[in-house]
């Protein structure tokens, strides 16, 4: 159900991305005389020009040189507030970016917790021996906000009694999972609330 | 040109802010939808587990300690640790007086207690349980009658089952191991040992030299290979009779033979021209066929499970290699491709694993490798090791090693957190086999 929901909400995003991607700015690719022609120098009236080109018709060729420069960096301003109306105001960006960055935070908080977690676990777990066998249990784990395990359950079992009654005998040791105590609230309600522990029999 | 280059820049500059954007937005919903964390584990203690064994409630006073014999047979290998009875808190002898807290502030992970009384005359009854302590379960509760004079028989009885009950596997302490003895020079003995190796019995005795010792699946015979008559000759001995009949062969020199694990044949290498091929002695009808026919040296046979492939090691591709023989189609394929020398192989109870003996540049090592698979992992870390032995419930290998040339056999667990030696006997021991289990 998720699988499908995810792929759902990526298939928008890359259309929506193909959009963007399409009606963006191509005029960069135009040749240089139409171009010209699409922008005439009359689109945006400047006084002044306009008389000094009635004076000097003769000597157009510098002037409409220095003219044209100045027109670019006029269409660019023009262009630069269009864009933060339309559809990327700075705002937003910035707002984004802090997400971005809490992000990034938040991921690499509950790595640290998890690499503990796995070390302790790895401690006390005494592994059946097996020859071979690649099998695997899963076991549901909900945690108090104090690292208290309030509930385990098996997710799904390997088909061997033995080895999941190994896993379980790990857990029955330990009460507590301190690893996850004083990290930030929310981050323990999104990670540890409730977790699965997947117990493999190889590397 | 600089306008153009400008350009491309500042549209380059918005292109990748919103493909950025973008991807955030899409790794944020994704992971926000499939929030479950999975944590892997997969590593282990290195921890053996801890099993306490109560003294068991004697209500006549029988001096024997059968806790004591439980406790010697189940840490033989090094599988468990044992809890010294001077730390136990209490004594329980059944379900209703044993209190899971006593053994878990003790961290014992298995704990076993009973109690045995006279019925009549010699005879004893027993009865014992096996409690998972961290789970609160009792795993096992059994009886057991018997003589008192077989208390010995009756502690492995009750080893096996609780192991069983533990690990899953088959208890192996009350099968057999058969070995070359070699107390000096011009001595040669076959002996037959508990897995202990205690009630060692001498089966024959030779001045020349004897070699290959291999069990029947019923573990009531035993081949191998003797110099007697100056030439290598196969025997088969009866354990009980002692009656002895070599297999009469054409060939000039006989060896390496193995009995196949439904008793119906026997694979052993016979050179007729000097030239080593593997063949197949039929019990049934005496018949022999021959199942190699390359000019290399074909030798060292080993039953799969099944009985319907042999692995064996042959120098066709000019180093010892292990080959794999299907008997139906004496089709050949080669399993060990890594090493200057790999030999001695033989099959883990599942069929799909192997252990054999690795060489690289003149040091060997003990070796598994899954026969499908392209890596040979090494588990021994003495050097000089040969000749393997698997215990038949594929948890424990012994093998023969050498020190300052006194040979002794040295074993370890799979899982490589035990590694132990035998008790050291007079002379040199090589050529370990491993009995199959009895029941």
């Amino acid at each position: 159900m998720t699988n499908n929901l995810i792929s759902f909400i990526n298939s928008i995003f890359f259309h929506l991305f193909l959009l963007a991607i399409l009606t963006l700015d191509f005029s960069i690719f135009t040749p240089q005389s139409d171009r010209e022609k699409i922008i005439p120098i009359e689109f945006i009236s400047f006084p002044a020009i306009k008389d000094e080109r009635a004076k000097r018709n003769n000597d157009s060729l510098s002037t409409r040189r220095n003219n044209n420069i100045e027109i670019e960096k006029e269409i660019k301003k023009i262009s630069e507030q269009n864009n933060n109306k339309l559809n990327l105001n700075s705002l937003d960006n910035l707002q984004k970016q802090i997400e971005e960055t809490k992000f990034f935070q938040e991921k690499k908080e509950v790595q640290v917790r998890i690499f503990l977690i796995q070390k302790r676990i790895n401690s006390i777990w005494k592994k059946p021996s097996l020859i071979n066998q690649n099998i695997e249990t899963e076991i549901q784990i909900n945690l108090a906000p104090s690292g208290e395990i309030l509930k385990y359950e098996m997710i799904s079992s390997s088909g061997n009694k033995i080895f999941d009654d190994s896993a379980f005998r790990a857990l029955a040791n330990i009460s507590f999972i301190t690893e996850v105590i004083g990290m930030d609230r929310n981050y323990f309600e999104r990670n540890f609330r409730s977790f699965n522990l997947v117990f493999k029999s190889k590397d | 040109m600089k306008e153009i280059l400008d350009r491309l820049i500042w549209s380059l500059n918005q292109r990748t802010k919103i493909l950025k954007t973008l991807f955030f937005c899409l790794i944020f919903l994704s992971v926000s939808i499939d929030a479950k964390l999975k944590i892997e584990i997969s590593q282990g203690s290195k921890d053996l587990p801890k099993i306490a064994i109560v003294p068991f409630e004697n209500t006549k006073t029988i001096k024997i300690s059968l806790s004591h014999l439980i406790e010697e047979n189940l840490t033989l290998f090094g599988e468990f640790k044992a809890t010294p009875k001077n730390e136990m808190l209490s004594f329980p002898s059944s379900e209703d007086n044993f209190f899971y807290r006593d053994w878990k502030i003790l961290k014992v992970d298995y704990a076993v207690v009973g109690s045995f009384k006279e019925i009549s005359g010699s005879n004893i009854f027993i009865e014992y349980f096996v409690f998972n302590v961290p789970l609160k379960k009792l795993i096992l509760k059994g009886d057991i009658s018997g003589d008192i004079n077989e208390f010995d028989q009756i502690s492995k009885v009750i080893s096996n089952r609780t192991y069983k009950a533990i690990t899953g596997l088959d208890g192996i302490f009350n099968t057999k191991l058969a070995y070359v003895l070699n107390p000096d020079k011009e001595v040669y003995k076959i002996c037959v040992s508990d897995i202990d190796g205690s009630n060692e019995q001498v089966l024959f005795e030779s001045t020349a030299p004897l070699m290959s010792p291999s069990w029947s699946s019923d573990i009531k015979k035993l081949a191998y290979v003797s110099f007697e008559k100056g030439y290598p000759e196969i025997y088969m001995q009866d354990l009980f009779s002692g009656n002895r009949e070599s297999i009469k062969t054409l060939g000039l020199s006989n060896s390496a033979p193995v009995w196949s694990p439904d008793n119906k044949k026997l694979a052993f290498v016979m050179s007729m021209s000097g030239n080593p091929d593997i063949y197949i002695y039929n019990l049934k009808n005496n018949k022999i066929s021959r199942h190699t026919t390359h000019y290399g040296i074909d030798t060292e046979p080993a039953w799969s499970p099944n009985s319907k492939k042999l692995l064996f090691t042959s120098n066709r591709s000019g180093s010892p290699q292990i080959y794999e023989l299907t008997i139906s189609s004496n089709r050949i394929k080669r399993i060990t491709l890594d090493g200057d020398y790999n030999a001695r192989a033989s099959y883990f109870p599942n069929g799909k694993d192997i252990v054999l003996v690795h060489g690289n540049n003149g040091i060997f090592h003990i070796g598994i490798k899954n026969i499908r698979g392209r890596f040979i992992n090494t588990i021994s870390k003495t050097t000089l090791d040969e000749s393997p032995t698997i215990s038949p419930n594929g948890n424990i290998i012994i093998y023969a090693t050498k020190n300052n040339s006194q040979g002794y056999l040295a074993g370890l667990t799979l899982d490589g957190k035990s590694k132990f030696r035998l008790p050291v006997k007079f002379g040199s021991v090589r050529e370990p086999s491993w009995s199959p289990l009895t029941n």
